[in-house]
């Protein structure tokens, strides 16, 4: 059976907003151009309030490591898309060949032209 | 590739070219005779986990002396002009992206000495280095055991070492049980590193391995069907990996199949005979899904008559006869066809092959539509007098449109009826083992 981390609570967010304290004390102009200037820190501030707000958190509201977040960092090097760019160095691999058991590495061929050919036989 | 190996033939012989094959299977018994078949002589590894990342074949590169790519879309009548007149030497170097050095250390796994790898794990056992512990030893066991099938074949042994052969030489005994635990350790990491990351580059290696195990001297009961469940959960994970849609359709139903996969098989083993060769054996057994020809449209079942409906043959002693059942995709839904694997294997006594084979019946039931009721199993590629050698039959079968249970799956009925030989004596009997397999069917 597999473990499966669970998703814990989440945390509520505050929109920092709504704090009506300031705005009394500032004419509505003041008040709006400040908030002209505050808009930006404050939009993101309120995107990172409501991403931690939906993000897995445990009891102390501090942040899980998910089950994607544990081995997706390291292992994002499994995630690899084969795509050979011309112009680029072909990345060196070794395999064992099917008939001798040996492990070749493609820069065993180094110092030659090498026709490389990725197939199946079905 | 014949148009390809063609056109490269010359400039290969003029030291001009080399070709280098990379082949996805997971069996390298089927690519040694397809190598044989075609004449091919050409080196060819083994990528059974796509670990170069690998998602569609076939893909023809062309690479110079100094590692650089030069093509990825050449056809066979540029290859001369394009790439092999070409004097890469007089052109200025390239600005090069830098290689992940992880990245790169994960695909020279195979070279390092195994101990290095061991220790790096030791030192930081981190998932990556997990993975790579177990992708060495999974290319080390592969190595070792493509190394023992070679010479087998040069000193003219009929057979390579087959799963069920007594060993008669020790050492080689040994090797073939390191390697056995080689793969059940590979097993393990992979288990580790999947259940914390559900990986789907994890699950597929981790199917791959279970597959290995299934073929090798350590089989376990379920080895083939967490090959298959495994298999299914790293492809719903990233449906567009056509290499690991391949590798289910290669044991799936005949209705998924987009071609019959290695039907050449039996023509490239007559032919390769017929040139006064010993084609290369498969030591892997092909399953009959895998010679299947694709099936389209709705198929009816055939009405079959149950051949022993009053129990009258008398049932085999507990303990001699077993069957494990792996259904490929693993998990189905309501209204889809997959296609079950029954592997009977026997215990304190031998088959016996020479009069009536092995013939299974599967009960109607009502919540599973079955392509036929009554299963023979049809490669017989081994058929000797007698043997102890596991036999399997497949059928298609789709799950009922209604079929809406509160249980985790469907439980078939059924019964095998056999010719048992009980000792070397020469006693045989006529028996009928009763069994249940339960399909998996998703809510």
């Amino acid at each position: 059976m597999f473990i499966y981390f669970s998703i814990g609570h989440s945390v509520p967010a505050v929109h920092p907003l709504d704090s009506r304290s300031h705005r009394s004390l500032l004419s509505a102009k003041q008040a709006f151009d400040r908030r002209q200037h505050r808009a930006i820190p404050f939009t993101i501030l309120f995107m990172v309030l409501l991403a931690s707000a939906f993000a897995p958190s445990d009891a102390t509201g501090c942040p899980l490591q998910t089950a994607s977040a544990v081995g997706g960092g390291e292992l994002q090097t499994l995630e690899f898309d084969y795509q050979p760019v011309p112009g680029q160095a072909h990345f060196d691999f070794a395999l064992p060949d099917v008939n001798t058991g040996e492990i070749r590495r493609l820069s065993d061929f180094k110092g030659k032209k090498v026709i490389l050919i990725h197939f199946a036989s079905w | 590739m014949p148009v390809w190996y063609e056109t490269l033939k010359p400039f290969v012989n003029e030291n001009k070219v080399v070709i280098l094959g990379v082949v996805q299977e997971q069996h390298a018994s089927r690519t040694r005779l397809y190598r044989q078949w075609g004449k091919y002589d050409f080196p060819i590894v083994q990528d059974p986990m796509t670990k170069l990342g690998m998602r569609a074949v076939p893909l023809i590169i062309a690479i110079d002396e100094q590692g650089i790519v030069r093509g990825t879309k050449l056809r066979p009548n540029q290859v001369d002009s394009q790439f092999l007149s070409v004097d890469y030497a007089k052109q200025s170097p390239l600005n090069q992206k830098q290689l992940d050095p992880e990245f790169q250390n994960s695909l020279l796994i195979a070279s390092r000495p195994l101990q290095e790898v061991r220790d790096r794990v030791t030192a930081d056992p981190s998932y990556l280095s997990q993975i790579n512990l177990a992708d060495a030893l999974i290319l080390k066991a592969l190595s070792d055991t493509h190394r023992r099938a070679n010479q087998a074949k040069s000193t003219d042994v009929a057979e390579p070492p087959n799963k069920g052969d007594n060993y008669e030489n020790t050492q080689m005994q040994q090797a073939v049980l390191e390697s056995v635990k080689q793969i059940q350790e590979a097993i393990s990491l992979y288990k580790t590193v999947y259940e914390g990351s559900e990986n789907p580059s994890v699950a597929f290696r981790l199917a791959v391995a279970y597959r290995m195990a299934f073929d090798s001297e350590g089989a376990a009961p379920l080895d083939f069907a967490n090959a298959s469940k495994f298999w299914t959960q790293a492809l719903s994970k990233d449906p567009n990996q056509y290499i690991w849609r391949r590798r289910i359709e290669q044991y799936g139903p005949r209705m998924n199949k987009p071609y019959p996969f290695y039907d050449w098989i039996p023509t490239a083993q007559k032919e390769v005979a017929e040139r006064g060769e010993i084609p290369w054996p498969q030591t892997v057994a092909l399953t009959d899904s895998e010679l299947a020809q694709p099936a389209r449209g709705d198929w009816e079942s055939q009405p079959m008559v149950n051949p022993d409906p009053e129990t009258r043959i008398t049932r085999s002693p507990l303990g001699i006869v077993r069957v494990d059942s792996t259904m490929v995709p693993y998990r189905l839904k309501p209204t889809q066809t997959g296609r079950l694997h029954l592997q009977f294997s026997i215990r304190r006594s031998k088959w016996n092959h020479e009069s009536e084979p092995l013939m299974v019946w599967l009960e109607p039931n009502p919540n599973v539509q079955l392509q036929t009721n009554r299963l023979n199993p049809q490669n017989a590629l081994r058929l000797i007098a007698t043997s102890s050698l596991p036999q399997t039959v497949e059928v298609d079968l789709t799950i009922s449109k209604d079929f809406n249970a509160a249980s985790d799956g469907i439980e078939l009925r059924g019964f095998a009826l056999f010719n048992r030989c009980v000792d070397e004596s020469g006693v045989c009997v006529y028996e009928r083992f009763d069994f249940r397999v339960q399909i998996p069917v998703e809510q």
